[in-house]
Protein backbone atom coordinates (compact mmCIF):
# COMPACT_ATOMS: atom_id res chain seq x y z
CA UNK A 1 0.00 0.00 0.00
CA UNK A 2 1.11 3.77 -0.18
CA UNK A 3 4.46 4.87 1.47
CA UNK A 4 4.49 7.26 4.03
CA UNK A 5 1.07 8.34 5.37
CA UNK A 6 -0.10 4.85 5.47
CA UNK A 7 2.82 3.08 6.52
CA UNK A 8 2.50 6.53 9.41
CA UNK A 9 -1.37 5.05 10.02
CA UNK A 10 -0.48 1.49 10.08
CA UNK A 11 2.35 2.29 12.77
CA UNK A 12 0.52 4.20 14.87
CA UNK A 13 -2.34 1.82 15.14
CA UNK A 14 -0.19 -1.25 15.62
CA UNK A 15 1.24 0.29 18.57
CA UNK A 16 -1.52 2.40 19.89
CA UNK A 17 -4.51 0.26 18.76
CA UNK A 18 -6.89 1.26 15.83
CA UNK A 19 -9.21 4.17 15.69
CA UNK A 20 -12.20 5.12 13.50
CA UNK A 21 -9.97 8.19 12.24
CA UNK A 22 -7.09 5.65 11.32
CA UNK A 23 -9.69 3.75 9.88
CA UNK A 24 -11.22 6.27 8.01
CA UNK A 25 -7.70 7.82 6.43
CA UNK A 26 -6.36 4.39 5.75
CA UNK A 27 -9.87 3.79 3.78
CA UNK A 28 -9.49 6.99 2.04
CA UNK A 29 -5.83 6.30 0.94
CA UNK A 30 -6.89 3.07 -0.33
CA UNK A 31 -9.75 4.13 -2.29
CA UNK A 32 -7.33 6.89 -4.00
CA UNK A 33 -5.30 4.02 -4.47
CA UNK A 34 -8.61 2.18 -6.73
CA UNK A 35 -7.99 -0.74 -4.11
CA UNK A 36 -12.34 -0.75 -3.57
CA UNK A 37 -12.81 -3.78 -1.62
CA UNK A 38 -10.10 -3.20 0.77
CA UNK A 39 -11.02 0.80 0.67
CA UNK A 40 -14.83 -0.80 1.68
CA UNK A 41 -13.96 -2.52 4.27
CA UNK A 42 -11.62 -0.18 6.29
CA UNK A 43 -14.43 2.28 5.57
CA UNK A 44 -17.04 0.26 6.85
CA UNK A 45 -14.64 -0.84 10.23
CA UNK A 46 -14.58 2.99 10.74
CA UNK A 47 -18.61 4.02 9.98
CA UNK A 48 -18.85 1.08 12.64
CA UNK A 49 -16.73 1.86 15.35
CA UNK A 50 -18.58 5.86 15.33
CA UNK A 51 -20.91 7.06 12.60
CA UNK A 52 -19.55 9.43 10.67
CA UNK A 53 -20.21 11.11 7.15
CA UNK A 54 -16.88 10.83 5.90
CA UNK A 55 -17.02 6.79 5.71
CA UNK A 56 -20.48 6.73 5.30
CA UNK A 57 -20.36 8.96 1.62
CA UNK A 58 -17.66 6.77 0.47
CA UNK A 59 -19.38 4.00 1.30
CA UNK A 60 -22.22 5.43 -0.54
CA UNK A 61 -19.88 5.80 -3.61
CA UNK A 62 -19.02 2.20 -3.38
CA UNK A 63 -22.36 0.81 -2.96
CA UNK A 64 -23.83 -1.38 -5.85
CA UNK A 65 -27.09 0.26 -5.81
CA UNK A 66 -28.98 3.74 -5.60
CA UNK A 67 -30.57 2.54 -2.69
CA UNK A 68 -28.01 1.01 -0.74
CA UNK A 69 -25.99 4.51 -1.38
CA UNK A 70 -28.94 6.23 -0.42
CA UNK A 71 -29.05 4.71 2.63
CA UNK A 72 -25.41 5.30 3.28
CA UNK A 73 -26.43 9.06 2.69
CA UNK A 74 -28.95 8.85 5.43
CA UNK A 75 -26.45 7.32 7.75
CA UNK A 76 -23.74 9.46 7.49
CA UNK A 77 -25.99 12.64 7.39
CA UNK A 78 -27.95 11.26 10.65
CA UNK A 79 -24.10 11.06 12.23
CA UNK A 80 -24.39 14.88 11.49
CA UNK A 81 -27.18 15.27 13.65
CA UNK A 82 -25.92 17.52 17.40
CA UNK A 83 -28.10 14.71 19.04
CA UNK A 84 -25.60 11.92 17.71
CA UNK A 85 -22.87 12.46 20.34
CA UNK A 86 -20.21 13.53 17.59
CA UNK A 87 -19.32 16.48 20.03
CA UNK A 88 -20.47 18.00 22.65
CA UNK A 89 -22.73 21.60 22.40
CA UNK A 90 -20.30 23.43 24.37
CA UNK A 91 -17.61 22.36 22.24
CA UNK A 92 -18.66 22.88 18.50
CA UNK A 93 -16.53 20.47 15.96
CA UNK A 94 -15.94 23.75 13.52
CA UNK A 95 -15.87 21.31 10.68
CA UNK A 96 -19.05 19.99 11.43
CA UNK A 97 -21.52 23.28 9.67
CA UNK A 98 -18.87 22.94 6.45
CA UNK A 99 -19.23 19.11 6.31
CA UNK A 100 -23.10 19.25 6.40
CA UNK A 101 -23.29 21.98 4.06
CA UNK A 102 -21.08 19.91 1.27
CA UNK A 103 -22.98 16.12 2.35
CA UNK A 104 -26.25 18.32 1.89
CA UNK A 105 -25.40 19.48 -1.69
CA UNK A 106 -24.21 15.99 -2.72
CA UNK A 107 -26.81 14.26 -1.62
CA UNK A 108 -29.31 17.05 -3.44
CA UNK A 109 -27.51 16.33 -6.69
CA UNK A 110 -27.24 12.26 -5.86
CA UNK A 111 -31.54 12.44 -5.76
CA UNK A 112 -31.63 14.57 -9.28
CA UNK A 113 -28.82 12.97 -11.04
CA UNK A 114 -31.01 9.13 -10.47
CA UNK A 115 -34.12 10.74 -10.40
CA UNK A 116 -35.23 9.80 -6.83
CA UNK A 117 -37.18 12.71 -6.57
CA UNK A 118 -39.13 11.09 -3.74
CA UNK A 119 -36.00 11.03 -1.35
CA UNK A 120 -35.47 14.74 -2.12
CA UNK A 121 -38.61 15.52 -1.38
CA UNK A 122 -38.39 13.80 2.25
CA UNK A 123 -34.55 14.71 2.87
CA UNK A 124 -34.65 18.72 1.93
CA UNK A 125 -36.96 19.51 5.31
CA UNK A 126 -34.13 18.05 7.09
CA UNK A 127 -31.55 20.77 6.21
CA UNK A 128 -31.00 23.04 8.56
CA UNK A 129 -31.34 26.75 6.77
CA UNK A 130 -28.16 27.57 7.46
CA UNK A 131 -26.92 25.74 4.78
CA UNK A 132 -29.44 26.62 2.10
CA UNK A 133 -28.49 30.36 2.48
CA UNK A 134 -25.59 30.86 1.21
CA UNK A 135 -22.38 29.32 -0.56
CA UNK A 136 -20.20 28.17 1.98
CA UNK A 137 -16.24 29.07 1.59
CA UNK A 138 -13.33 27.27 1.29
CA UNK A 139 -12.80 26.53 4.76
CA UNK A 140 -9.05 26.79 4.31
CA UNK B 1 -4.11 52.52 -19.95
CA UNK B 2 -6.05 55.14 -21.36
CA UNK B 3 -8.97 54.36 -22.47
CA UNK B 4 -8.91 51.23 -21.44
CA UNK B 5 -11.53 49.33 -19.41
CA UNK B 6 -11.23 50.65 -15.62
CA UNK B 7 -10.94 47.15 -13.89
CA UNK B 8 -7.55 45.36 -12.41
CA UNK B 9 -6.75 41.64 -12.06
CA UNK B 10 -6.91 42.48 -8.29
CA UNK B 11 -10.29 44.43 -8.39
CA UNK B 12 -11.66 47.46 -10.04
CA UNK B 13 -11.13 50.78 -9.45
CA UNK B 14 -7.53 50.32 -8.23
CA UNK B 15 -5.19 53.58 -8.57
CA UNK B 16 -1.96 53.90 -9.77
CA UNK B 17 0.87 54.45 -8.12
CA UNK B 18 2.91 55.79 -10.07
CA UNK B 19 0.24 58.26 -11.51
CA UNK B 20 -3.30 58.99 -10.60
CA UNK B 21 -6.86 57.19 -12.30
CA UNK B 22 -8.06 53.68 -13.01
CA UNK B 23 -5.98 51.24 -15.26
CA UNK B 24 -6.03 48.14 -15.98
CA UNK B 25 -3.43 45.66 -15.16
CA UNK B 26 -2.11 43.42 -17.31
CA UNK B 27 0.53 40.11 -16.03
CA UNK B 28 2.44 37.74 -17.74
CA UNK B 29 5.02 35.02 -16.22
CA UNK B 30 6.02 31.93 -16.11
CA UNK B 31 2.41 30.81 -16.93
CA UNK B 32 0.59 33.18 -19.29
CA UNK B 33 -1.44 34.02 -16.26
CA UNK B 34 -0.52 36.10 -13.06
CA UNK B 35 -2.04 31.87 -11.89
CA UNK B 36 1.55 30.78 -12.32
CA UNK B 37 0.25 27.32 -12.03
CA UNK B 38 2.03 25.13 -14.47
CA UNK B 39 4.02 21.25 -14.49
CA UNK B 40 6.77 21.47 -12.03
CA UNK B 41 9.26 18.17 -12.38
CA UNK B 42 9.62 16.52 -8.85
CA UNK B 43 12.59 17.41 -6.81
CA UNK B 44 12.85 20.84 -8.94
CA UNK B 45 12.23 23.99 -8.53
CA UNK B 46 11.95 27.41 -10.73
CA UNK B 47 13.01 31.25 -9.95
CA UNK B 48 11.96 34.02 -11.46
CA UNK B 49 11.77 37.85 -11.09
CA UNK B 50 8.63 40.26 -11.62
CA UNK B 51 8.60 43.90 -12.18
CA UNK B 52 5.89 46.21 -12.32
CA UNK B 53 5.55 49.39 -14.60
CA UNK B 54 3.31 52.15 -15.69
CA UNK B 55 2.74 52.19 -19.42
CA UNK B 56 -0.03 54.82 -20.66
CA UNK B 57 -0.37 53.76 -24.56
CA UNK B 58 -1.79 55.43 -27.50
CA UNK B 59 -5.69 53.91 -27.32
CA UNK B 60 -5.52 53.85 -31.20
CA UNK B 61 -2.59 51.85 -31.60
CA UNK B 62 -3.48 49.62 -28.40
CA UNK B 63 -6.96 48.83 -29.67
CA UNK B 64 -6.06 48.40 -33.41
CA UNK B 65 -7.66 45.60 -35.15
CA UNK B 66 -4.57 44.33 -35.90
CA UNK B 67 -3.85 42.64 -33.02
CA UNK B 68 0.32 42.68 -33.92
CA UNK B 69 0.12 46.56 -34.02
CA UNK B 70 -1.03 46.50 -30.53
CA UNK B 71 1.81 43.99 -29.29
CA UNK B 72 4.47 45.93 -31.34
CA UNK B 73 3.61 49.16 -29.03
CA UNK B 74 4.29 47.41 -26.18
CA UNK B 75 7.51 45.97 -27.30
CA UNK B 76 8.10 49.16 -28.60
CA UNK B 77 7.75 50.32 -24.92
CA UNK B 78 9.40 47.83 -23.27
CA UNK B 79 12.58 48.06 -25.05
CA UNK B 80 12.74 52.13 -25.01
CA UNK B 81 14.19 54.41 -22.01
CA UNK B 82 10.76 53.70 -20.19
CA UNK B 83 10.64 50.21 -20.41
CA UNK B 84 12.29 47.95 -17.67
CA UNK B 85 15.95 48.61 -17.44
CA UNK B 86 17.96 46.14 -18.83
CA UNK B 87 21.18 46.72 -16.26
CA UNK B 88 19.17 46.89 -14.05
CA UNK B 89 16.73 43.97 -14.42
CA UNK B 90 20.48 41.67 -14.79
CA UNK B 91 21.77 43.22 -11.53
CA UNK B 92 18.36 42.32 -9.44
CA UNK B 93 18.27 38.67 -11.01
CA UNK B 94 22.50 38.38 -10.09
CA UNK B 95 21.17 39.59 -6.68
CA UNK B 96 18.15 37.34 -6.04
CA UNK B 97 20.07 34.14 -8.17
CA UNK B 98 22.97 34.84 -5.21
CA UNK B 99 20.68 34.66 -2.32
CA UNK B 100 17.70 32.88 -3.58
CA UNK B 101 18.87 30.14 -1.05
CA UNK B 102 19.48 31.98 2.16
CA UNK B 103 17.31 31.18 4.50
CA UNK B 104 15.04 33.86 5.96
CA UNK B 105 15.29 34.88 9.78
CA UNK B 106 12.16 34.61 11.62
CA UNK B 107 12.28 38.59 11.95
CA UNK B 108 12.31 38.82 7.93
CA UNK B 109 8.95 36.61 7.55
CA UNK B 110 6.16 39.22 7.31
CA UNK B 111 3.18 36.58 6.68
CA UNK B 112 2.73 32.74 7.07
CA UNK B 113 1.38 30.32 4.79
CA UNK B 114 -0.57 26.92 4.90
CA UNK B 115 0.99 24.40 6.75
CA UNK B 116 1.01 21.62 4.51
CA UNK B 117 5.17 22.31 3.47
CA UNK B 118 5.75 21.98 6.77
CA UNK B 119 3.85 18.88 7.66
CA UNK B 120 5.68 17.40 4.41
CA UNK B 121 8.89 18.14 5.60
CA UNK B 122 8.07 16.70 9.24
CA UNK B 123 7.06 13.29 7.44
CA UNK B 124 9.22 12.66 4.82
CA UNK B 125 12.36 14.02 7.41
CA UNK B 126 14.06 16.07 4.42
CA UNK B 127 13.71 19.73 3.41
CA UNK B 128 11.88 20.40 0.66
CA UNK B 129 13.69 23.66 -0.43
CA UNK B 130 17.07 24.87 1.18
CA UNK B 131 16.27 28.51 0.74
CA UNK B 132 12.10 28.17 1.94
CA UNK B 133 11.41 27.97 5.50
CA UNK B 134 7.99 26.21 6.40
CA UNK B 135 6.74 26.36 9.66
CA UNK B 136 6.83 23.30 12.03
CA UNK B 137 3.11 21.84 12.32
CA UNK B 138 3.16 22.88 16.32
CA UNK B 139 4.14 26.67 15.11
CA UNK B 140 1.15 26.83 12.21
CA UNK B 141 -1.00 24.96 15.20
CA UNK B 142 0.18 27.98 17.38
CA UNK B 143 0.23 30.99 14.31
CA UNK B 144 -3.41 29.43 13.85
CA UNK B 145 -4.93 29.36 17.53
CA UNK B 146 -3.84 33.15 17.76
CA UNK B 147 -5.96 33.88 14.79
CA UNK B 148 -9.17 32.59 16.76
CA UNK B 149 -11.90 30.72 16.32
CA UNK B 150 -12.46 31.67 12.83
CA UNK B 151 -9.60 29.58 11.55
CA UNK B 152 -10.02 26.13 10.36
CA UNK B 153 -6.19 25.10 9.75
CA UNK B 154 -6.36 23.76 13.20
CA UNK B 155 -8.93 21.44 12.52
CA UNK B 156 -7.19 20.16 9.10
CA UNK B 157 -3.71 19.98 10.43
CA UNK B 158 -4.07 18.38 14.13
CA UNK B 159 -4.83 14.89 13.21
CA UNK B 160 -1.34 14.39 11.38
CA UNK B 161 0.90 16.41 13.67
CA UNK B 162 -0.16 14.29 16.58
CA UNK B 163 0.16 11.04 14.25
CA UNK B 164 3.41 12.64 13.61
CA UNK B 165 4.15 13.88 16.85
CA UNK B 166 5.31 12.29 20.25
CA UNK B 167 1.94 10.63 20.76
CA UNK B 168 2.39 8.83 17.83
CA UNK B 169 -1.67 8.97 17.55
CA UNK B 170 -4.78 10.75 18.11
CA UNK B 171 -5.97 12.55 21.13
CA UNK B 172 -9.04 11.87 22.67
CA UNK B 173 -10.14 15.08 21.28
CA UNK B 174 -9.23 14.60 17.92
CA UNK B 175 -11.39 11.40 17.49
CA UNK B 176 -14.48 13.38 19.40
CA UNK B 177 -14.34 15.27 15.88
CA UNK B 178 -14.39 15.50 12.14
CA UNK B 179 -10.99 16.06 10.90
CA UNK B 180 -10.55 18.80 8.52
CA UNK B 181 -8.40 16.84 5.69
CA UNK B 182 -6.76 14.10 4.25
CA UNK B 183 -3.74 13.21 3.09
CA UNK B 184 -3.73 10.46 0.61
CA UNK B 185 0.30 10.74 -0.04
CA UNK B 186 1.18 12.02 -4.09
CA UNK B 187 3.90 10.00 -4.05
CA UNK B 188 1.45 7.27 -4.44
CA UNK B 189 0.19 8.49 -7.60
CA UNK B 190 3.29 9.39 -9.46
CA UNK B 191 3.14 6.52 -11.43
CA UNK B 192 -0.28 7.54 -13.20
CA UNK B 193 1.35 10.95 -12.92
CA UNK B 194 4.18 9.48 -15.00
CA UNK B 195 1.60 7.71 -17.57
CA UNK B 196 -0.16 10.53 -18.09
CA UNK B 197 2.75 12.41 -18.91
CA UNK B 198 4.35 10.09 -21.38
CA UNK B 199 0.90 9.42 -23.29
Amino acid sequence: MAPAWYSALEASAAAHGDSWLHKLFMGTIELERAHSSQAAASLAASHKMRPNPHAARALALLAPTQAQAWARYLEGWASLSPASGTDTDTNEDPMRKPVMDALAREMCEFCRATGMLAELKSFLPTVPQVCRARQQPDPL
Amino acid sequence: MAGATPTTADGPGETDEEGTGLYLEAQTGVAPSQSHVFPLPKNQSVEWTEWFRAFQADPAEIHAKDYGKALGTVEDWLSSEQGMDKAHYEEMEAFFDAHSADAPQPGNILTHGLPWGGLHEKLTGRKLAPGVVFDTPEQSLAAARAEGAASLVPAALQPWAELLGPAGTFSNATLGRLPGSFQVNMTACEPLFSLGCSH
